[in-house]
């Protein structure tokens, strides 16, 4: 286990200052070799290198990042093999991908609010609701934000105050949606025409029952 | 008649200026615009933590609102912040072209945005010695001037089109060429592929080094490989003394990477 003791400190810091010039030549060819490998932009080695550094820095000042043991110290040849090994790391990381459900619960509110004014007819109820409800369980500081979104061509909240009015307003038009029916519980791709069938089901439920509908929109889409 | 096909963008224009998300992440004031109905994403710049003056098209991130397609992506390339999670606006644009919901010339497209973003700052030799010795105190020095990358490497329809050789690597028995496209000199360079090249007995076969990133270098890829039959002729007369004339092709049983010499066909 690595220790963040100020000996090691001091050491990996003199290694890091007595690196030459052809020894980061040789550290940042291997980042590009590295690169290559992966089919990474290449041009990116200088990049991969610092964040090496970086990295082995933010270790030995304890804030996270990589911590050099005692054995990576003792000679500049053990220090550059360290660095080649977290340089390594690092573009590994870079290589990985990952998959994004990218279908949010809020575009159904979204694609609603910026539907035609003919199309909104149809949601008019839902949209009255919505808003109202909204406007009732908001704090004062959300209200131009709200009244903003109620006007957005495209739907989308748009950020007239702060940022994080924008994402409380999300969550709590979320959690109302929920609760008419209008998004599912769970987030999870949509397929379009069931949507609109599921809403206009739920708006006619809501509208005709005055109450918050039993999550129609997310049975119609199972 | 038939009526011509709707552009569905991606569209890129400047708006005006919020206030930033969070510390690390910037409002470059730049929203892009596709799809029918229209949908919208502002665009930030995600700062690297090892270098934030550093900028660069990787780092253009757009919020996971505004991100409602199926995309895969490099978490490296995500901030998570308080107000959610800021996802590679590349990857994003790729998912948009393979969806179709997105059907501008991606050519088009790239060099619209290249205008509105700020100029490329790339992590130089000279920033890597100023942090070794000043171990990540010292203020980021002045950028650099970026060389244009060498012409006349490529057969000629690739380099019309813009595409250019960024970088020559030789290896035992092949070269790999960083291969970019920039849309005018000057321009930022937007990456395209490693194209590994080996010389055989009957020409030149190569590949693609895999995977490499999620992003508008796959859509690129793909526009390069239908302006040249195979990997064997892209290069032009001068492209292939500047980059195999050194190059000693391998024994056959040396070499048992799966080089072709006709491009792959994807099926979409």
């Amino acid at each position: 286990m690595a220790c963040h003791s100020p000996l090691i400190h001091a050491r990996c810091e003199n290694l890091l200052r007595s690196l030459t010039d052809d020894e980061r030549a040789q550290l940042t060819s291997f980042a590009q070799r590295r690169l290559v490998h992966f089919g990474l932009p290449s041009n990116r080695d200088e990049d991969l290198y610092q964040q090496a550094l970086y990295v082995v820095l933010k270790g030995i000042a304890g804030q996270g990042g990589r911590n050099p043991g005692p054995e990576d110290l003792q000679t500049k040849d053990t220090f550059r093999n360290y660095i080649r090994g977290v340089i390594n790391s690092i573009v590994e990381g870079w290589a990985r991908t990952h998959h994004r459900n990218g279908h949010c619960s809020l575009d159904v509110i979204q694609d609603i609010v910026a539907a035609p004014e003919a199309a909104q007819i149809e949601y008019h109820e839902l949209l009255a609701l919505l808003f109202a409800r909204l406007r009732q369980r908001a704090p004062a500081r959300l209200l131009p934000t709200i009244e903003a979104w109620e006007q957005s061509p495209d739907g989308r909240i748009p950020c007239v105050t702060s940022r994080k009015h924008v994402c409380a307003v999300r969550r709590l038009a979320r959690q109302i949606a929920q609760e008419l029916g209008v998004v599912p519980e769970t987030q999870r791709p949509l397929a379009a025409s069931l949507m609109d069938q599921a809403l206009n089901q739920t708006a006619g439920e809501a509208a005709a029952a005055g109450a918050p509908a039993a999550n129609s929109y997310a049975s119609s889409c199972r | 008649m038939q009526a011509a096909p709707t552009e569905l963008g991606p569209f890129f224009a400047h708006v005006k200026h919020q206030s930033h998300p969070s510390p690390k992440l910037l409002d470059l004031g730049i929203q892009m615009r596709w799809g029918a109905p229209r949908h919208s994403a502002r665009l930030f710049r995600n700062l690297r933590d090892h270098a934030p003056y550093a900028f660069g098209f990787e780092d253009v991130v757009i919020h996971e609102e505004d991100a409602i397609e199926d995309f895969d992506y490099q978490p490296s390339c995500v901030r998570r912040t308080a107000v959610g999670t800021f996802y590679p606006l590349s990857a994003f644009i790729a998912a948009l072209y393979e969806r179709r919901k997105a059907n501008r010339n991606i050519f088009t497209a790239l060099a619209e945005l290249d205008r509105l973003l700020p100029a490329e700052r790339p992590v130089t030799t000279r920033d890597i010695v100023n942090f070794c010795q000043s171990l990540g105190e010292a203020k980021p020095l002045p950028p650099e001037r970026q060389a244009d990358p060498p012409t006349d490497l490529l057969a000629r329809d690739l380099e019309t089109r813009g595409f250019r050789i960024t970088r020559r690597i030789a290896q035992k028995g092949g070269v790999v060429l960083d291969i970019g496209w920039l849309p005018k000199p000057g321009a930022r360079v937007f990456f395209t592929g490693i194209l590994e090249l080996r010389p055989t007995g009957s020409g030149i076969a190569g590949q693609w080094m895999p995977p490499g990133p999620c992003g508008v270098n796959r859509l690129l890829r793909r526009e390069f490989e239908q302006l040249c039959k195979g990997p064997g002729a892209c290069l032009s007369p001068a492209g292939r003394r500047h980059c195999l004339a050194d190059v000693e092709p391998l024994p056959r049983d040396g070499n048992k990477a799966k080089h072709i010499d006709v491009w792959p066909v994807i099926h979409h």
